[in-house]
């Protein structure tokens, strides 16, 4: 039965989602233009918790934030008996741009924009909402050298961010046999060659205007040629797709990159959760990424937990979950902490937002209520 | 030195194998055959008996094919009509024994998965390279089995590398039954041991029928055994009580062993202790198995496990079964700690000999796995030099159940002498003759495989050829150009005659 | 001696602890006179062995090695093993390879042109590979990675201690730059006539050893002629232009008589045309033995291929006769030896020593193949390939005689760290 009555809402929303994406920014739920929310506690995303925080957004902006912010006479004050969250920020994910995301016939495609790949009212992106993600960076997939430039998007909204990164492979994921280059040995003389007579968006990237999104590989070796590669061109920004990072965290903090961990998986689960313990220990600023379809959007949330079951303090867990996924994004002027002036995009939990058995129970963006877990009334949260 | 009409004798047997298979590199194999009776000598620089102290200035002698005695030149009278090689230059060593290969078949497995009813012996090719490899590598026994992709395979035979038939090379027949705890190709474990299990299963109901029958008044069997024209005279004729240590059927005495279905019949033999039994293990787990099964049915103590180089994590549990072991010609194994991703390395026979298990090595017969290259490997790993040897000449012989008769030189073992140019454990010594049963077989100056291999012929119309025809005459001497060249003594030196 | 008081006292302030000795003093009296040279700092690694094989001719009895800096300070012979110092029977130098193939694969050769002298190999090298520590064990100290050789030019080989940094360059040894290409099927096994898929890469020449061949030609044709005419100036035409010059060296993979007679007469080829001469190397010279005159008219080294038990070698089929090696070295050739990698079989580069002795050769030459010979290839002989003081303390550690099957290396040092330790 339940499923049943999930599907339709699923339907409705999707509906909903459509007109929401289709329209600016300025259109906000409910009858008025202003919104407040008590919750138990609130998660800044500093690391601060605020018992029984209000927070109170108008025009999809947050304007209130602390335990007694006021709340102007007549506005709608939700109670939530729960944790309360910025949307979580997913660092590396293919939502909503599935097949479209990458060329691997091309090794260098240094124009490449994916916010042009980018569809919010695509199913994969609902997905992402219901699980708490509200901003994702979208990503080339591996295949080419030079992928293009990273977007940061609002999920099921618009793109906040074209210029997040630049999407480098300078492992052998760039590299197919059937065009150059075929080998590391010729990708590698080409990614020298093009930032070391830097042009277009290679001199941004060498000046340090552009970050770069650096896929090295897996092995211990590509992602010790990455880091290398990275400081001899004084490049900022990401390393990801590796489970090795960890190993690296002293060679990584000394380049100024970040990181975006992995999916925890059976066969890489104990890589990653070390990984991210090494880096926590090297001060070595990380996120999370997600690359959906294939991985599942829970992964995001249940990958921290098995950092946090490992001994990873929940509160940076939760950081890496938000501000600090929104600062190696370049939008933590946007988005990422329940802070005024920034986006409205909320979550309310069922529990700690990073235990992995709370529930999200209601997603706004913008300040619209975009998710509601429809079994509220059942009063099964905690 | 060889004996004149010998010599004749050899010449011409030469020609005609050369004619016969139309193979040069075979003319090497001296195929003259000495008549039971027939006396042989070898008199060697040093002699190592490898059953007591090295005989320095010894002879060997050899009747009938078998040693019939062994000493120092002043002890030991050499009779006055024995064939003498005389190789002062020379060290005499036995033999090695190769415990358990399935080379030198034509085609080592069969697609039946459960076929005790087959014999090596059909499959044994005389002419095959593996047994002409063998005398260089001077390995004088060899068991063969058939090839471990199967649940019961064959019974195998002990063979000497020398002669035209089977029959000649023969030195024990049913050395013993294949059987693998290992899947067969296309089969998983838990079916190869559902299949292993459900022969012996087959065998006791089959033998059950039979007795029922028997009480019934029946002649069902008789009738089908002599449709079948098997023997039925003699013991064949008679019943006898079944003789095992797994399990019994009771009134087996009343079925004339003739009338017992010919396909079930090896495996009878083995669960009452007439055939050995080889269990090949392709990972420790699957020792446990071949343990079990042989316990259940009797003939632990004649089985010997043949495995696989990561089986040396089960040697507890060979060691508590008492069973001996074959090895893998790889002897050092490289294991990664998945937590550390560290390599170890395993040397293989060490763990073995550290838990008191008797061990043969076995080789796959190249350079490099050789049973004497491997001997040496493990003196490189510290074993002592008697340790070395013994597991390429007295333990493979025991295993086989021919302690004493091959592996050693001592009266009674079969006339098996290998002629080294030094020590068979350098890579500086070669082995320069090789007597089997009191005959040349091998003569290193007459291998023109291993002289093409060891020098090299330069080929017509190449360049030093055309340019530098003296330094080709001062070097090798051409092929062709040997006809005539009688210099067969030379052995030991590269000079290059045959 | 220059020390004023002023400087003691300007000494004295820097240094928090004062300081022990006055200056200008003698030395202090060393405890043990006969035993240790007093000035001798202590090491930081000393070795006993009953032989030391020095490569030099040599062979020291009871010598004490001692190692600082990644060194060997010193080497003295007919000494007893002091207390604790590790002991074994013998030593020699470390052992080189020069064709490990230790490389990445596919990865490590760019199949997109099938001429590529600008490329370096380095980047596509794994040190974190297995084989790098199995070589270690073996008593290779000391490699040279080349690309695959699916392509006609592959690039630059990169020469690397088999243990050190993690990272290429740092690890990286400064010798001689070698060139390395390919002759026979091998350049060519991928390629195919251009139809049915005209859109891939590989339906291109070469397709036969023919082709091979011609774009050896083409290549340095094309550099050369780009001297005259820059717009016809290509990747790595400057390098080939170097190796006409004789500044870096060529190494070529033939493994058959007609492929090194290919490669022989490509250099002579050069030479007649005036484009300069290669410093020629042959690789996997298997079958060298059947013309050795033209590689002594050229004085080329050969790298011998690992012996096999029926003399059949590479995909090529050449035959290579055990006695290879003592064959060239008597025409006067120099020789080196490879085991190609690091197993799985049991045949070490140690054992290829064994097996070319085997096959005639001397100890004295056997060892020379395996150290000194290829550090010469490498443009390393001050630092490698022999025991002596300054050299880099790259030893093999034995438990019996070099290179005979009943003995092997029990223990490894590198720039003088214990990487594998016999006890």
């Amino acid at each position: 039965m339940r499923t049943q009555r999930s599907m339709h809402t699923k339907a409705l929303l999707l509906a909903s989602l459509a007109f929401v994406a289709s329209t600016p920014a300025s259109a906000t739920s409910g009858e008025g233009d202003a919104l407040a929310i008590r919750a138990e506690k609130l998660h800044v995303g500093d690391g601060t918790v605020i018992e029984n925080g209000i927070v109170v957004f108008e025009a999809g902006v947050i304007t209130e934030v602390g335990k007694a912010a006021p709340v102007p006479k007549g506005m709608v004050l939700i109670e939530h008996a729960g944790h309360l969250s910025a949307g979580l920020i997913a660092l590396r994910e293919h939502a909503g741009a599935v097949g479209e995301s990458n060329d691997t016939t091309r090794a260098v495609m240094d124009e490449a924009d994916l916010a042009f790949a980018y569809r919010p009212n695509h199913s994969e992106v609902q997905g992402l909402l219901e699980e708490g993600i509200t901003t994702f960076v979208l990503a080339p997939r591996p295949g080419s050298l030079v992928g293009g430039l990273c977007a940061v998007a609002k999920t099921g909204s618009e793109v906040i961010s074209r210029r997040a990164y630049l999407s480098i492979c300078t492992g052998a994921n760039g590299l197919t046999s059937n065009r150059f280059p075929t080998s590391l040995q010729g990708s590698q003389a080409e990614l020298e060659r093009r930032f070391s007579w830097p042009r277009g968006v290679f001199a941004r990237a060498v000046k340090g205007e552009l970050p770069v999104m650096l896929d090295g590989g897996s092995s211990r070796t590509e992602v010790q040629h990455a880091i290398s590669f990275a400081r001899r061109h004084g490049l900022k920004g990401i390393l990801v797709g590796s489970t090795r990072l960890g190993e690296m965290a002293a060679k990584i903090r000394a380049a100024g990159l970040g990181v975006a961990i992995s999916n925890y998986t059976p066969s890489t689960g104990r890589r990653v959760v070390e990984g991210a313990l090494a880096l926590s220990e090297m001060q070595v600023p990380f996120g999370f990424a997600l690359g959906s379809p294939n991985g599942h959007p829970a992964n995001l949330r249940l990958t921290a937990a098995a950092c946090i079951r490992a001994g990873l303090k929940p509160s940076d867990a939760l950081r890496s979950l938000t501000s600090t996924a929104a600062q190696l994004a370049g939008v933590a002027d946007k988005v990422g902490s329940v802070q005024v002036g920034l986006a409205a995009d909320l979550v309310l939990w069922s529990g700690e937002p990073t235990d992995p058995g709370s529930r999200v129970m209601a997603v706004y963006v913008d300040g619209d209520e975009v998710f509601r877990a429809e079994d509220d009334e059942n009063g099964d949260d905690q | 030195m060889i004996q004149q009409p010998t010599r004749l004798l050899q010449r011409i047997a030469q020609t005609h194998l050369a004619l016969t298979l139309g193979l040069l590199g075979c003319s090497f194999l001296l195929s003259a055959q000495a008549e039971a009776g027939e006396k042989y000598a070898v008199r060697a620089g040093t002699v190592h008996t490898l059953a007591g102290e090295a005989i320095p200035n010894g002879v060997i002698v050899i009747e009938g094919g078998r040693i019939t005695a062994v000493g120092s030149a002043d002890d030991v009278k050499i009779p006055w009509d024995a064939e003498v090689l005389d190789v002062p230059h020379l060290e005499a060593y036995p033999g090695f024994v190769e415990a358990h290969t399935s080379s030198g078949m034509d085609r080592p497995n069969e697609s039946v998965a459960v076929a005790p009813f087959l014999n090596v012996r059909d499959s044994i090719d005389p002419v095959a390279f593996y047994f002409e490899d063998c005398l260089r590598s001077g390995i004088t026994t060899v068991n063969v089995q058939q090839g471990n992709a199967c649940v019961i395979g064959a019974v195998g035979m002990v063979v000497k590398p020398r002669g035209m038939t089977v029959e000649e090379m023969l030195v024990r027949p049913r050395s013993g039954l294949k059987i693998s705890a290992a899947p067969k190709s296309g089969m998983s474990r838990a079916t190869q041991a559902q299949t292993l299990r459900a022969a012996f299963t087959g065998l006791r109901n089959h033998l059950e029928d039979l007795v029922q029958q028997k009480r019934n008044g029946n002649d069902y069997s008789r009738r089908e055994a002599l449709y079948q024209g098997r023997d039925l005279s003699g013991e064949r004729g008679k019943g006898r009580a079944m003789m095992s240590k797994g399990w019994t059927v009771e009134g087996l005495e009343l079925v004339p062993r003739g009338e017992v279905d010919e396909k079930q019949e090896p495996l009878l033999d083995l669960v009452e202790g007439r055939v050995p039994a080889w269990i090949y293990c392709g990972a420790p787990m699957d020792v446990r198995l071949a343990i079990e099964l042989a316990s259940d049915n009797g003939f632990l103590e004649r089985t010997t496990l043949v495995l696989d180089d990561s089986c040396w994590k089960a040697a507890d549990l060979i060691a508590e079964a008492g069973v001996s072991v074959v090895l893998d010609s790889t002897l050092v194994r490289t294991e990664t700690d998945p937590k550390t991703e560290e390599e170890e390395e395993i040397f293989i026979p060490g763990v073995f000999k550290d838990k008191g298990i008797p061990f043969a090595l076995s080789s796959r017969n190249s350079s490099t796995e050789s049973l004497w290259f491997q001997a040496a490997m493990c003196m490189a790993h510290g074993f002592t030099r008697a340790e070395a040897m013994a597991a390429i000449t007295a333990t493979p012989a025991k295993i086989l159940g021919l302690e004493g008769k091959v592996g050693c030189l001592c009266p009674g073992a079969a006339g098996n002498v290998l002629l080294t140019s030094g020590d068979p454990l350098s890579v500086t010594s070669f082995i320069e003759y090789v007597v089997i049963d009191g005959n040349l077989v091998y003569d290193r100056s007459a291998d023109i495989r291993t002289q093409h291999l060891l020098e090299g012929v330069v080929p017509e119309g190449t360049e030093s050829h055309a340019e530098e025809p003296e330094v080709e005459e001062d070097t090798r001497k051409k092929a062709g150009d040997e006809a005539g060249d009688e210099a067969g003594d030379e052995a030991g030196d590269d000079g290059g005659s045959r | 001696m220059i020390w004023t008081p002023f400087l003691h006292a300007a000494c004295l302030t820097l240094c928090a602890p004062p300081l022990q000795d006055a200056p200008g003093a003698e030395p202090q009296e060393p405890e043990a006179p006969k035993a240790e040279p007093a000035v001798t700092p202590a090491a930081d690694l000393r070795l006993h062995a009953e032989r030391v094989y020095t490569g030099t001719g040599e062979i020291l009895k009871n010598a004490l090695i001692e190692v600082r800096d990644g060194k060997i300070s010193s080497l003295r012979p007919g000494r007893s093993a002091p207390e604790g110092v590790l002991q074994v029977k013998a030593i020699t130098a470390g052992m080189i390879d020069l064709s490990a193939r230790l490389h990445s694969n596919f990865n490590s050769v760019e199949q997109s042109t099938e001429v590529q002298p600008h490329l370096d190999v380095a980047g596509s090298v794994n040190l974190y590979d297995k084989r790098f520590a199995r070589l270690a064990r073996t008593g290779v100290t000391t490699i040279l990675v080349n690309p695959l050789d699916r392509n006609v030019i592959g690039g630059r080989g990169v020469a690397l201690k088999t243990h050190g940094p993690m990272e290429v360059e740092a690890r990286r040894l400064k010798g001689r730059p070698i060139l390395r290409g390919a002759i026979g099927s091998e350049p060519s096994a991928a390629n195919h006539a251009a139809f049915g898929r005209p859109t891939d890469f590989y339906s291109r020449r070469p397709t036969t050893r023919m082709g091979v061949e011609w774009e050896w030609r083409k290549a340095f044709f094309d550099a050369v002629a780009a001297t005259r005419l820059p717009e016809k100036d290509f990747p790595g035409a400057e390098d080939l232009r170097e190796a006409l010059a004789g500044k870096r060296t060529v190494m070529i993979q033939a493994w058959t008589t007609q492929d090194i007679r290919t490669a022989v007469y490509l250099d002579e080829e050069m030479q007649r045309e005036g484009f300069g001469d290669l410093d020629l190397v042959i690789d996997a010279g298997a079958e060298a033995w059947k013309e050795p005159a033209m590689l002594v008219r050229n004085s080329t080294i050969v790298v011998l291929p690992p012996h096999t038990a029926r003399g059949r070698v590479g995909s090529d089929g050449a035959f290579f006769a055990w006695n290879t090696a003592s064959h060239l070295v008597e025409q006067g050739l120099t020789i080196c030896l490879s085991a190609h990698g690091a197993g799985p079989g049991p045949a070490t580069l140690g054992h290829q020593a064994g097996f070319a002795m085997r096959g005639g050769l001397s100890f004295d030459q056997a060892l020379a193949a395996v150290t000194s010979a290829p550090a010469a290839v490498l443009g390393l002989s001050e630092r490698l390939g022999v025991i002596a003081e300054g050299m880099d303390a790259d030893l093999a550690l034995w438990n019996g005689r070099p290179f005979a099957a009943t003995s092997r290396v029990t223990g490894v040092v590198i720039d003088g760290a214990i990487v594998v330790d016999p006890r």
